[in-house]
């Protein structure tokens, strides 16, 4: 439970805030790069309750400029993204990349009104597929972009496979990711005897649950002691500061990223890695939506058509709170726990039902719930200390700490999971760990 | 840049605002003859200054314009039964008359003289040439129409068209003239032009030198650029009390037609721009380029057009790209709404930044604040409401002589008003 100040500093993310401010020491992804292209056509976004313009210039740098011409207030994206620089279609001001005015070509020739003019435009960058923006303070000389693995392998091991707008707060996403027990109810199929595709079935639905510091996060371990006196073990991460993974298998690494667009809306990356194979499929999100009842996919299903007015135009799920998230009574009673045809979406479902920003001051915290709970007191620290003495915020000056991994093992009873599966967490080897033995169900 | 508060004042209109109480002395468009078709007709909702009204036509032809609540239990009127010169409330059969008297109320004893104490808010109207006139304003005597020329011929050309934002938004537009050498004409240089044309003057020289005068009407500007041939191309515009426009558009040649548009407030964050031109005989109405969707009942149905924020205004990107148009977005109006919208409902202006050419915004913002002011604090009549005749101006473009003062100079264009002493009586 927290107090009503609490949930304000840990979800509220506007200009100005603690956890706002926290957010902008980071880099943030914001688009895909074949998004935005060279001399292309002005992308609206919204970062941290921020209207912008994403845009490449004629060099191929992005910009996340602001919104409106400081002119007359008219909105850059009708603008002209020309010779390296976009030009509001009003008057005709231009800005470069840096936000600096070059061309004013109303006021006359003499004017050094121009020289004067500078607008709100913060540094993009493209990297592992995605293009970042620093809304930070210190736009000429940015922090180092966090060195996941997946931005550093090449691209055929690599797989961008999913992306929606969730209609709530990016902490309730992000603490979705970091609720492992949730798994196997939520996410879950009704009848043990069917295929995978309806859902995974664990028999033990309760877990031990062990959480330690890194770097530039947690994490953490549940255990679920398994009959044969084996212990089956999901670990996983949280990074600062909005990373979550679920486990890994064999055949890849996930990740899910949880991008605050403004306080009620949330920007969701998945992607997932291989450290060393390629990976087969489409390197970017698909529309794909099962045609049999009760079978789930693992991406967001289709996308309405492109919204336009609003930001993230292409990004706006048909699964959705308008659909009741595509609910199938049938699939409900006879194949699986939700009847939501995309395991993402039932995420999305249960988040959006909370409320935009749920009211923490109501909420019951078990012992399943120790992640998140450490989660938000990192957080709420880390925010505090941001704004009361500048203390920088875990993993902005340490890009490689995000170089690690998630599991899904099963391991004798007793051993250390830390220093059984370090080895792998921590990118120090490219082999999966090895299992003691094999799981009913899944 | 204006302050938070010089913002508010500027552009809230709703009762009791300083701005609203200045529009309130005015008669101004409400809605067109034709949407009250014939006598007993279906009542229209009307929202106007932030008051929700039904207008109706009742048996002997006469408009009116009254509250949308019945006053009893609070029913829209827009439900009720036009019949036998009265509004009737469907609710208890309540029944108002275009004064708003109450002439029925079968839901009380016969012998109540309640009926008699009972009055339903209603405004006057005054239909002349196609558009009924309101005044929601406080004299028992209203003052004097406008002699606006584009509404005293019998024919003319009246548009209107739903703008999603403050009226002051969709009115600094027809101050700021020099946006249309970038936003409608950026496409145009001196090789795609011919010589000596309009066009081709701006093409020639995209900068352009503000006069503004503070007048009888309101304001008014002339903004000038030197010509190849050493004379001074002049376009020249006026605003006029409490919200009209006479604007030198893309290609009118000085005092060439009777025509005005006016920026009539629904409420703060949507304005229904009126566009009239008279059509003497010889003038020809002109395709506006903007498709209508056709009028809804609702109160934001009226008047909106197919391309709009919805649909990014169906910006052709790659006619954008290749200079068809400078914007890729078809139609000159459709452009101005594309940045008037752009802005947000009501633009913060005390993030703009103006410069030279924004001097007619400036002084004309100026003029609208003190004349608020100066009727709050004394009631000092505002410009234009005791001056009818104030309204005889027209705009245009003109190329004159280098040196002369283009005021006086264009005077007599200026100033022409081809009204005859008949009209002018069924101007009433």
């Amino acid at each position: 439970m927290l107090t009503a100040e609490e949930t304000a500093l840990l979800c509220r993310v506007g200009p100005g805030t603690p956890m706002g401010e926290l957010m902008r020491q980071y880099w943030l992804p914001a688009a895909y790069p074949w998004e935005l292209e060279v001399d292309g056509q002005p992308q609206r976004v919204r970062l941290l309750g921020e209207d912008l313009v994403a845009w490449r210039d004629s060099d191929g740098n992005v910009a996340f400029t602001q919104q409106r011409c400081p002119h007359r207030g008219a909105g850059f994206f009708f603008g002209r993204n020309e010779k390296g620089g976009l030009r509001c279609a009003y008057h005709g001001w231009k800005f470069d990349v840096k936000g600096d005015c070059i061309d004013m070509p109303n006021e006359p020739p003499t004017s050094n009104f121009k020289n004067k003019m500078h607008i709100t435009s913060y540094k993009g960058a493209d990297f592992g597929g995605v293009t970042w923006c620093y809304m930070g303070p210190h736009q000429e000389d940015p922090p180092g972009l966090p060195q996941f693995e997946w931005c550093l392998v090449p691209e055929e091991q690599r797989k961008h496979y999913r992306r929606f707008i969730y209609e709530c707060n990016w902490m309730q996403a992000l603490e979705g990711e970091l609720d492992s027990t949730h798994a196997p109810i939520l996410h879950g199929r009704l009848n043990v005897e069917d295929s995978p595709k309806y859902g995974g079935y664990t028999v033990e639905k309760f877990a031990d649950f062990f959480v330690e510091r890194t770097e530039a996060g947690l994490v953490y371990g549940a255990e679920r002691k398994q009959p044969d006196g084996n212990s089956y073990w999901r670990a996983s991460h949280f990074l600062y500061p909005f990373y979550g993974m679920f486990p890994a298998t064999q055949s890849r690494v996930p990740l899910s990223i949880y991008v605050p667009i403004d306080d009620y809306y949330t920007m969701h990356f998945g992607l997932e890695w291989h450290p060393t194979e390629a990976l087969p499929g489409e390197r970017y999100p698909q529309p794909d939506l099962p045609d049999e009842p009760g079978v789930l996919t693992p991406n967001q299903g289709p996308w309405k058509p492109e919204q336009k007015g609003t930001f993230y135009a292409n990004w706006w799920p048909e699964i959705s709170p308008e659909t009741d998230f595509h609910m199938d009574l049938w699939a409900k009673k006879h194949k699986n726990f939700t009847g939501i045809p995309s395991v993402r979406q039932q995420d999305a479902a249960i988040e959006w039902s909370m409320g935009a920003i749920m009211d923490r001051t109501k909420e019951h915290l078990g012992t399943a719930d120790a992640t998140i709970i450490r989660a938000r007191r990192m957080l709420l620290a880390s925010a505090r200390a941001l704004v009361e003495d500048g203390s920088i915020p875990p993993g902005v000056e340490s890009p490689d700490a995000y170089n690690v991994r998630s599991v899904a093992v099963v391991l004798p009873g007793g051993v250390n999971w830390m220093e059984a599966l370090g080895d792998w967490f921590f990118a120090r080897t490219t082999e999966y760990p090895e299992s003691a033995g094999s799981l009913t169900g899944q | 840049m204006l302050t938070h508060e010089e913002n508010e004042l500027l552009c809230r209109v709703g009762p009791g605002t300083p701005m609203g109480t200045l529009m309130r002395e005015y008669w101004f468009p409400g809605l067109k003859s034709d949407e009250l078709p014939e006598p007993d007709c279906p009542p229209v909702r009307i929202k106007l200054l932030g008051e929700e009204l039904v207008a109706f036509r009742d048996s002997d032809n006469n408009v009116g314009l009254v509250d949308n609540y019945c006053p009893h239990r609070r029913a829209s009127l827009f439900f009720g039964r036009n019949e036998e010169s009265g509004l009737r409330c469907v609710y208890h059969g309540w029944k108002f008359d275009v004064n708003g008297e109450c002439v029925d109320m079968p839901s009380e004893p016969a012998e109540s003289n309640f009926k008699d104490k009972v009055k339903i808010k209603s405004y006057r109207c005054h239909e002349r040439n196609g558009i009924i006139w309101v005044y929601m304003g406080p004299r028992a005597v209203p003052p004097a129409l406008p002699e606006l020329e584009g509404n005293m011929h019998p024919q003319s050309n009246i548009t209107v068209l739903l703008r999603n934002c403050n009226w002051m938004q969709g009115l600094e537009g027809e101050m700021d003239t020099i946006h249309v050498t970038f936003l409608h004409l950026g496409h145009l240089t001196i090789h795609n032009t011919e010589p000596g044309s309009m066009e081709y003057h701006q093409a020639q020289n995209r900068y352009g030198n503000f006069s503004v005068k503070v007048t009888e009407h309101g304001t008014s500007y002339g903004m000038v650029r030197p010509t190849e041939s050493g004379e001074e191309y002049w376009r020249v515009g006026h605003i006029l009390f409490p919200f009209y426009a006479m604007v030198p558009g893309i290609g009118n040649p000085l005092g060439s037609n009777a025509s005005f548009l006016a920026y009539v407030p629904m409420d703060d964050h949507h304005t229904l721009e009126w566009g009239v031109r008279a059509l003497r005989p010889g003038d020809e109405p002109r395709d506006q380029l903007r498709d209508y969707v056709p009028n809804g009942t609702g109160w934001y149905d009226r008047y909106r057009i197919d391309q709009n924020w919805d649909n990014d205004f169906e910006i052709d990107r790659e006619a954008q790209k290749n200079m068809v148009s400078f914007t890729g977005i078809k139609g000159i109006r459709q452009q101005d709404m594309a940045m008037t919208e752009s802005m947000g409902s009501i633009y913060d202006r005390t993030k703009e930044h103006l410069g030279t050419t924004d001097q007619m915004i400036i002084r004309t913002r100026r003029r609208y604040m003190n004349a608020a002011r100066a009727l709050m604090e004394d009631g000092t009549p505002p410009p234009g409401l005791e001056t009818p005749w104030a309204y005889h101006q027209r705009s245009g473009q003109a190329v004159i002589p280098s040196g002369v003062d283009w005021w006086e100079y264009t005077k007599d264009v200026r100033e022409r008003f081809e009204v005859g002493e008949a009209a002018m009586e069924v101007g009433g």
